[in-house]
């Protein structure tokens, strides 16, 4: 998850030399898009939130809750990262997506989702293994 | 009754969603929880709450960061704005540049960037994918720019003017060859692509020149400081002029719909009232027209030679506003007769003392073609030139109209590029490239 959020502060966008990390770009961006690809552009910030979330559920021990809303951060942050990644990092033009932010972005939401993955799946034969008991 | 070993009773189903097996608590067979495990679990809580309080601290310590350090538009003052800007120039960052200037002047650049960008995408000379800064093939470059730091001069409690006295600034025009599609790039330059064009600007000779240091003008929009490309150009005007910015603005004058404000504007032309003209411009795109406005109004005379009798418009709906296309108007002059201009069929007829002339647009080829001057032409710049006018005729000439506090004003910085739009648009791949070639 640290991985992940930390993706989202390296370069993700460059114009001229300037290199703006996701939410620089978010902002950059906003102005020139509308509709629901400026409403994602706004609500990109919550990605720290959901990262926060999902850690302080886990710290409370509420470790299944935890790994379905990092479930959720890390398909929609993977999403955003591979289209991101789909645009490729082209040379010579004025205004192109970088990609390194992304591909860091990238790495942490798989490690996030097989993380949480592994959570539900052991808390699940754990409760198994606890419910069935001698008979 | 629980029997060693076996599972307490309403503990034989899956424990609540979230809530682990290890932490609910293991009655005995007494019915009592040891201590030690109570108080483990106590303190594994009180660890979890303070762990999962710094996580949110921290969280939102980050936010704070991102959301702050995102490069929100404007500056607290009127250096930070055109310091700002020049950082963005020295970065040749067009995106920079572009959400560095205020947010109506900002909206009307990039709208003229994403028209031009599309019309080339529509025509296929682009690549589909390509950027609107780079389909446009601008670009921007300074090295070493100052400013006077010490002489900002604050106009009025919303417009001041910064000092550049030193610098250069490159533009540059040219062809970023891979957002361009092969075919285009083939078909246009056979002989392999041409260099990109470029104008270097020394700010200290231009200083020199002008006997004083660069004017750019700052302007505060919503409590923040923006480097304005109209105010800077107002600002200019003003100076060559050898006049001052007035103390006083030109209050805006609004209409209730789009048709009664492109009607409003037009007469006031006619009348040649130059603060009605003003007055009738919106006053969010063009406040740097309405500011300098009473140092012009001071030149004109109104007159009243022309009335307009009747005049009708279509709507259409553009990118943000209403055109008002012309359909028909009728003129009185003072002194002479009506005259009458009708758009019907791609043609604008005009009607004056029983005679009839036609401006159609769609014949306009074979009439370049007839004329001795055009001879020399290449056939593809007529064909070209055709295309552009036969697109306007089509589509009419209009004039764009922009609602600000519920009242309709003309903004002549969106007619404009609504008209450069329509031009474009009638555009072949194959008339960009005889325009070109011609070029």
């Amino acid at each position: 998850m640290t991985v992940l959020l930390a993706g989202t502060f390296l370069p993700w966008l460059r114009s001229g030399a300037a290199l703006r990390n996701s939410y620089q770009a978010a902002t950059a961006l906003h102005a020139w898009v509308n509709g629901v690809t400026a409403a994602l552009l706004t609500a990109w910030p919550v990605v720290i939130t959901a990262w926060a979330l999902c850690v302080a559920l886990y710290a409370l021990r509420l470790r299944r809750v935890a790994a379905v809303v990092a479930c959720l951060f890390g398909l929609t942050t993977a999403s955003v990262a591979v289209g991101v990644l789909g645009q490729g990092g082209r040379s010579g033009v004025l205004v192109s997506p970088v990609t390194t932010g992304p591909a860091v972005t990238l790495i942490g939401a798989t490690l996030a989702l097989v993380g949480a993955i592994g959570v539900v799946a052991g808390s699940g034969d754990r409760t198994m293994v606890r419910t069935r008991g001698p008979r | 009754m629980t029997h060693p070993g076996q599972a307490p009773a309403g503990r034989s189903e899956a424990p609540e969603d979230g809530q682990p097996l290890d932490d609910l608590p293991v009655e005995h067979a007494s019915g009592e929880s040891p201590k030690p495990a109570r108080q483990g679990r106590r303190q594994g809580l009180i660890i979890g709450v303070v762990a999962a309080v710094v996580v949110v601290i921290a969280g939102g310590i980050a936010t704070w960061v991102a959301v702050s350090g995102s490069g929100s538009p404007g500056a607290g003052s009127p250096q930070d704005a055109a310091t700002h800007l020049v950082s963005d120039i020295n970065n040749n960052d067009l995106l920079g540049v572009v959400n560095d200037l205020p947010p109506n002047e900002s909206a009307l650049l990039r709208s003229a960037l994403d028209d031009a960008s599309a019309q080339l995408k529509q025509i296929k000379a682009v690549q589909p994918n390509a950027s609107s800064q780079d389909a446009t093939g601008l670009s921007i470059h300074a090295t070493g720019l100052k400013f006077d730091t010490s002489a900002v001069e604050q106009v009025n409690a919303h417009i001041a003017i910064t000092k550049l006295v030193a610098g250069t600034i490159t533009f540059g025009v040219g062809l970023t060859t891979n957002q361009y599609t092969d075919g285009f790039l083939k078909a246009a330059f056979p002989n392999g692509t041409p260099a990109g064009r470029s104008t270097t600007v020394d700010i200290a000779k231009v200083a020199q020149q002008l006997g004083h240091p660069v004017r750019i003008a700052t302007v505060k929009d919503d409590g923040r400081w923006y480097p304005s490309l109209f105010y800077t150009i107002a600002d200019s005007m003003l100076q060559s002029e050898h006049k001052r910015w007035p103390a006083q603005t030109i209050a805006p004058l609004g209409a209730d719909i789009p048709n009664e404000a492109a009607e409003d504007w037009l007469q006031a032309v006619f009348n040649a009232d130059a603060k009605d003209v003003i007055a009738r411009t919106s006053p969010v795109e063009m406040g740097a027209l309405h500011d300098m406005g009473q140092a012009l109004i001071d030149q004109t005379k109104v007159t009243d030679a022309v009335q307009i009798t009747k005049i009708t418009f279509d709507d259409r709906r553009v990118t943000g506003g209403v055109e008002a296309v012309l359909r028909n108007i009728t003129l009185t002059p003072k002194n002479g007769q009506p005259v009458q201009i009708v758009h019907t069929a791609g043609c604008y007829v005009m009607t004056t003392g029983g005679k009839q002339t036609s401006l159609c647009t769609g014949g306009l080829a074979s009439q370049l073609r007839a004329g001795p001057a055009m001879k020399s032409l290449p056939a593809g710049l007529i064909t070209a030139l055709d295309d552009m006018f036969s697109g306007l005729g089509q589509n009419g000439v209009g004039i764009v109209t922009t609602e600000s506090a519920e009242q309709w004003y003309v903004n002549p910085g969106r007619t404009i590029t609504q008209f450069a739009h329509d031009l474009e648009g009638s555009l072949t791949q194959q008339d960009l490239i005889s325009l070109l070639q011609a070029h």
